[in-house]
């Protein structure tokens, strides 16, 4: 007998879940964050070396389902829409399993003029809102650098180690986990032995609500890149609560000329990885240079429901995931 | 031979991995936010019964394992080998070698059906069922009248196990016993 028609969210979560929409819909109307809609399909997918575009036709010419609303949104922005948000689903091709699904909802805003600290403090004081009407209370939330996490792990500074000594301390660290890294000698693997030491070894541990933020300059994607005591580090944060990565935030890239450079360097990875190019998406470009200063985050709701429900499949907390579709 | 992706990687599926039939316990797909992603699989290799942690890249390959468990009877041992015999009606009979009746060995009694797991068609684990009922050859004599609770004393039996039994069993009698804990359950009439 075959159960699978059903959905894997019962009606208590069901009610859950619109009651999450509600918090984070209250939350921007009472801070003037204008809730816009972009198109989920687009003429240009994304570019980074670990997401897999899912790709659809109109009958005569490629499209792709967006992998997140940032490019429309960011467009928004530089047209002057000022403060934004949108939670929309997003679709990430080969992303399947306890908390992953090809489609998901995101929720990702934008704040012209704040500064990525600033931001961090609104994603908390969302995160907040929705603990205390879950019933938790956390208290402050902490912030820790990724690398002073990293080296407190492992002993070793991850903006300053070699891919070879990566490649040494993850083998030594977790043996039999490291066969599936290809050393292709570029930083796409660099970032391979880097995550996988940090996603095995440091996010585990990161129990209670934490911001991690100045990430490897090799994993800056669309954000800028600043010195921080004499080494480059990403602009970026992430929020991890009970181990699990619930958000990410960007000081927005500007750099039409940087960003161009970076999709280049991203396809020549793809390239050797046998991987589909993704042509840069003009439009974007020419909107940089309009684009104010800003601050961007996303949020995968999914798993903030599946964690303050304390579910432990995503498919409890969704209509119908990809095992229902 | 079929193969196996990660994404159909599920408990219970068996599958080869360095050269050794695995049997898959748990799969977690792991994507770091910006990075490659991986799943994390936990696989019990079925020779040895010890259990691996991999990783492999998502959508990566396994060889499917050619393994079938099957209900056997046991039949003798020539010292070397234990020989099972089908119970599908086939009568056909394969030789065991030591490794794959090890958990097994002290529980082998004769004409008692077994779960084999067989690899490319032999042999190559050999469970026993949860309860055997054995016969004691060896134990001191039993107390008259202790047939409560009190101590208890070791008893061999038929298939060389020895078990901890209650102090009125004696030589002859049947006993049940827990093979998963290799404890004494109670006495069989005969």
């Amino acid at each position: 007998m075959n159960n699978d028609w059903k959905p894997g969210a019962s009606s208590d979560v069901l009610h859950h879940r619109a009651q999450l929409l509600r918090i984070m819909r209250d939350f921007f109307a009472g801070r003037s964050v204008l809730e816009v809609s972009t198109p989920v399909l687009g003429r240009h997918g994304a570019s980074d070396l670990h997401l897999v575009n899912v790709v659809v036709t109109d009958g005569s010419s490629r499209l792709y389902l967006q992998t997140s609303p940032e490019y429309a949104m960011k467009r928004l922005v530089a047209a002057g829409s000022g403060p934004i948000f949108q939670i929309c689903p997003a679709f990430r091709g080969r992303e399947s399993g306890r908390r992953h699904n090809l489609e998901f909802t995101m929720l990702e805003w934008y704040r012209p003029g704040y500064r990525l600290e600033e931001l961090a403090l609104e994603l908390t004081d969302l995160l907040d809102a929705v603990f205390e009407a879950f019933g938790f209370n956390h208290g402050t939330v902490a912030r820790a650098s990724y690398r002073a996490l990293f080296e407190s792990r492992f002993g070793v500074n991850p903006h300053q180690a070699s891919a070879v000594q990566l490649k040494e301390l993850a083998e030594s660290e977790f043996p039999g986990h490291t066969a599936h890294i290809i050393d292709y000698g570029d930083m796409g693997s660099v970032n391979d032995y880097l995550d996988l030491l940090f996603s095995m070894g440091v996010e585990p541990g990161l129990v209670d609500p934490v911001v991690v933020f100045d990430y490897p300059a090799s994993q800056a994607a669309l954000a800028t890149i600043a010195d921080v005591g004499g080494e480059p580090v990403a602009r970026r944060f992430e929020f991890v609560w009970q181990g699990v990565e619930l958000a990410n935030g960007y000081d927005e890239l500007r750099d039409a000329g940087e960003l161009s450079k970076r999709f280049v360097a991203n396809n020549e990875g793809r390239k050797t990885r046998g991987m589909p190019i993704i042509e840069a998406d003009t439009r974007l470009l020419a909107a940089l240079d309009a684009l104010p200063a800003c601050a961007g985050v996303a949020v995968g709701v999914d798993r903030l429901l599946m964690l303050v429900l304390g579910k432990d499949t995503i498919d409890e907390v969704l209509s119908f995931s990809d095992q229902r579709i | 031979m079929a193969s196996y992706s990660t994404n159909e990687f599920k408990s219970g599926l068996k599958v080869m991995l360095e050269g050794e039939p695995c049997s898959i316990l748990e799969n977690e797909f792991v994507k770091p936010g910006k990075g490659q992603a991986f799943n994390r699989v936990k696989l019990r290799n079925l020779k040895t019964g010890r259990v691996w942690e991999r990783t492999f890249k998502s959508g990566e390959s396994l060889e499917a394992a050619d393994v079938l468990e099957t209900e056997m009877e046991y039949m003798y041992t020539d010292g070397e080998y234990w020989h099972f015999m089908k119970t599908d009606g086939s009568f056909e009979q394969m030789p065991a070698d030591e490794s794959a009746v090890a958990s097994a060995r002290q529980w082998l009694k004769e004409q008692e059906k077994f779960m084999v797991t067989l690899w490319n068609d032999s042999p190559i684990n050999v469970d026993p069922p949860n309860f055997v009922e054995l016969e004691v050859v060896e134990t001191d004599p039993g107390l008259k009248g202790d047939t409560a609770q009190g101590g208890t004393k070791p008893a061999t039996l038929t298939t060389g196990a020895v078990v901890k039994v209650p102090l009125f069993i004696n030589i002859g009698e049947v006993i049940r016993v827990d093979t998963r804990t290799g404890e004494y359950q109670n006495r069989v009439k005969s």
